[in-house]
């Protein structure tokens, strides 16, 4: 059996203003098992290392910044950004063995990225493609949240948007259209990839009154999914065209883009990072707030039904699960997961 | 692969001239698996062959199956070898149950289309609808009132008023299937199965009278003549590399394609979830799926390798 998470990959630490130059700023995290901490230098640089002193296995997040380097109040001891020990109070030589392992660090597209294998083979150009919430074109705000449960349900659930019917039916839904949609899927080495239209539907519930009651609208919807779990979707909402094939033609009235990374923190938990906004050209006074409110209540329903689903499942070990029509993009996701894993724990292809 | 399971012929009787119907009991005592109406096994041959029979007994009634087998003496050897070389007290290995013609979980009323032999799994659908008490009707296609296999059986059911034979040597008998089907609704479904002119006769007059796709459901007990069909072996070529990958007899095209080192995703492997649809480029696909709807089916440009085979010795396809 592979490993639960994949080593050679980047995981999202959070929004690039989660780590900021205070001195209090030393920020823990729980990525794939394994424990962070996460600060910036006085130069703004970004640091990642393990949050457990080799002495003791105090956590340096409870420590001290000072200058570059990190000091652990628990005896003293004082590590720079590398990891090496440079001072133990009380001792004129270090210890050896006395360095904290480092992690590869950066920031793109507004997020910090982690890579979790060997420093050494950290490959930048392995990081998803985001959208910016500091892009100028654009109108973001970002939120997160925590969820307890398994990444992998977390991708059956981003890799299959029919749940929207359901699970969103206050929030993003409002019409069981959703449940109806079959989408294609096309792989590449790190994900899916997968365009569609959501025809003729009302309004979603929570912009329901700001349309007459007979307003149909046609949703574009385009979504790149990548290991462990980003979620980048392009959602245009567009006049309903009267169409029954094709891309949707009808006039753009708001074309929206999120970006959502979800890392796992443990086999049982994950920490969510979203964002959701407009387009500076299809922005209207108060929508990317009452879009924020929403996607925020939305993710609750979510996280109720994620929640509920992982108690059943550890409460059920090992209990069949039946398909149906909307698993294509969940199991083809999960098996591009697997066949990463399976390759790095040298099985060869995935079984 | 499957789990086949072993089991004792217990009752064989002729239905017809040429039907045989044989009862199939465990052989080691177990109870046999469950079943809902439409289900199929694969029955391994004593020659060899693999084979589909539906089950035609009452669904509820886990501890037997039953089977209806019409002798084809133009057939490739199948139903010959059931009929002359398996007997009362022999054994024979069987699959568990599949079900890819399943009836719809809710329906106010159903309509259901026999034609010939193909009245195996509708005569177990008349038998669990009758016991769900769902409203529906039956019509029973056959060449004469000698040929209707389960006619006795059907006419001491308590269903018999439901059932309306139409035999081809009684003229008055005649089916008209346009008047029949001339008002759908959405509350009712159309299960047809038979041969392949009967069906597309029954599923072009229902498409004609606009009958929803959702509400029609079917199954090719033989697949269209000149085709491959059944568990026949086909090869697949892998397009850019252009290896070739026989397809065994009984083996699924995505069995075929892990052993040679293609692994393609895969969920249900049983034609419902579309994990596995791969893009075909040359040759007709048998679609034996659930997934693709009928337009989809139709353009052939992809197939579900967990379930579907080949019309065409051989599909070129891209992974």
């Amino acid at each position: 059996m592979a490993e639960a998470f994949l080593k050679n990959a980047w995981y999202c630490a959070g929004w690039r203003d989660d780590v900021g130059l205070g001195q209090k700023d030393l920020v823990a995290r729980r990525i794939a098992g394994e424990s962070l901490l996460l600060y910036r230098t006085a130069e703004g640089g970004l640091v990642a290392m393990e949050d457990r002193c080799p002495h003791r296995s105090a956590p340096l997040s409870l420590g001290r910044k000072e200058g570059d380097a990190v000091r652990c109040m628990y005896h003293g001891m004082l590590f720079g950004p590398d990891g090496a020990c440079r001072h133990v109070p009380g001792m004129d030589k270090i210890p050896p063995g006395a360095d904290v392992p480092t992690y590869a660090v950066c920031e793109k597209d507004g997020w910090i990225w982690v890579w979790m294998g060997d420093p050494a083979s950290a490959d930048r150009t392995l990081i998803c493609d985001a959208y910016d919430p500091h892009d100028p074109t654009l109108t973001l705000r970002t939120n997160s949240i925590r969820i307890d449960t398994n990444y992998r349900q977390e991708i059956a659930n981003l890799a299959d948007l029919s749940h929207i019917s359901w699970v969103h039916d206050e929030t993003f839904g409002g019409t069981d259209r959703w449940g109806y949609i079959r989408p294609r899927h096309s792989r590449n080495p790190r994900g899916i990839e997968t365009k569609y239209v959501v025809r003729n539907i009302p309004a979603p519930r929570f912009a329901k009154h700001l349309f007459p009651a007979d307003a149909r609208f046609d949703i574009q919807v385009h979504v790149r999914l990548s290991v462990p779990c980003n979620f980048i979707l392009n959602f245009r909402i567009h006049q309903a065209d009267g169409e029954t094939s094709g891309d949707a033609r009808g006039k753009v009235l708001l074309d929206t883009y999120t970006s959502q990374a979800v890392t796992p923190r443990d086999e049982n938990s994950l920490d969510y990072y979203f964002s959701w906004g407009t387009s500076k050209e299809t922005e209207f006074p108060g929508v990317v707030d009452l879009m924020y409110r929403t996607n925020y209540e939305a993710f609750l329903e979510d996280k109720r039904i994620l929640e509920g689903q992982r108690q059943r499942q550890l409460e059920y070990p090992g209990a069949p699960e039946i398909d149906i029509v909307h698993d294509a993009g969940p199991a083809q996701m999960l098996w591009v997961l697997d066949k990463l894993l399976a390759e790095e724990s040298g099985a060869g292809a995935a079984a | 692969m499957n789990d086949w399971i072993r089991v004792r012929i217990t009752e064989r009787r002729m239905e017809t001239d040429d039907v045989a119907a044989f009862v199939l009991e465990p052989a080691l005592g177990a109870a046999l698996p469950a079943y809902e109406a439409g289900a199929h096994i694969d029955v391994k041959l004593p020659n060899g062959l693999i084979r589909q029979y539906s089950l035609c007994g009452t669904p509820d009634r886990s501890g037997r199956y039953e089977i209806g087998v019409l002798c084809d003496a133009s057939g490739r050897g199948g139903s010959i070898c059931m009929h002359e070389n398996v007997r009362l007290d022999d054994q024979i290995e069987i699959s568990p149950p599949r079900n890819l013609f399943p009836l719809a979980s809710m329906q106010e009323r159903a309509l259901l289309f026999a034609g010939g032999i193909g009245v195996t799994p509708i005569l177990a659908m008349a038998q669990q609808l009758a016991r769900l008490g769902t409203n529906f009707a039956m019509h029973y296609c056959a060449r004469s009132t000698s040929r209707a296999a389960f006619r006795e059986r059907i006419a001491v059911s308590p269903f018999a008023d439901r059932v309306t034979f139409h035999f081809d040597d009684q003229p008055e008998t005649v089916m008209d299937a346009k008047a029949l089907l001339a008002s759908p609704e959405a509350g009712t479904h159309l299960y047809v199965c038979g041969p392949s002119g009967f069906m597309d006769h029954i599923l072009n007059t229902a498409r004609a009278a606009g009958w929803a796709e959702s509400n029609i459901h079917y199954e090719h007990f033989s697949a269209p003549a000149g085709g491959a069909n059944g568990q026949d072996g086909f090869e697949i070529e892998v397009a850019d590399d252009g290896t070739i990958i026989p397809v065994a007899q009984g083996q699924t095209a995505l069995e075929a394609l892990r052993s040679a080192g293609f692994d393609i995703p895969a969920s249900c492997e049983q034609g419902i979830c579309g994990a596995c649809i791969t893009t075909v480029v040359d040759g007709i696909p048998d679609h034996r799926d659930m997934y693709l709807s009928v337009a989809e089916q139709e353009a052939n440009d992809c197939f579900t390798p967990c379930c579907s085979r080949a019309l065409t010795p051989r599909l070129t396809i891209k992974i």
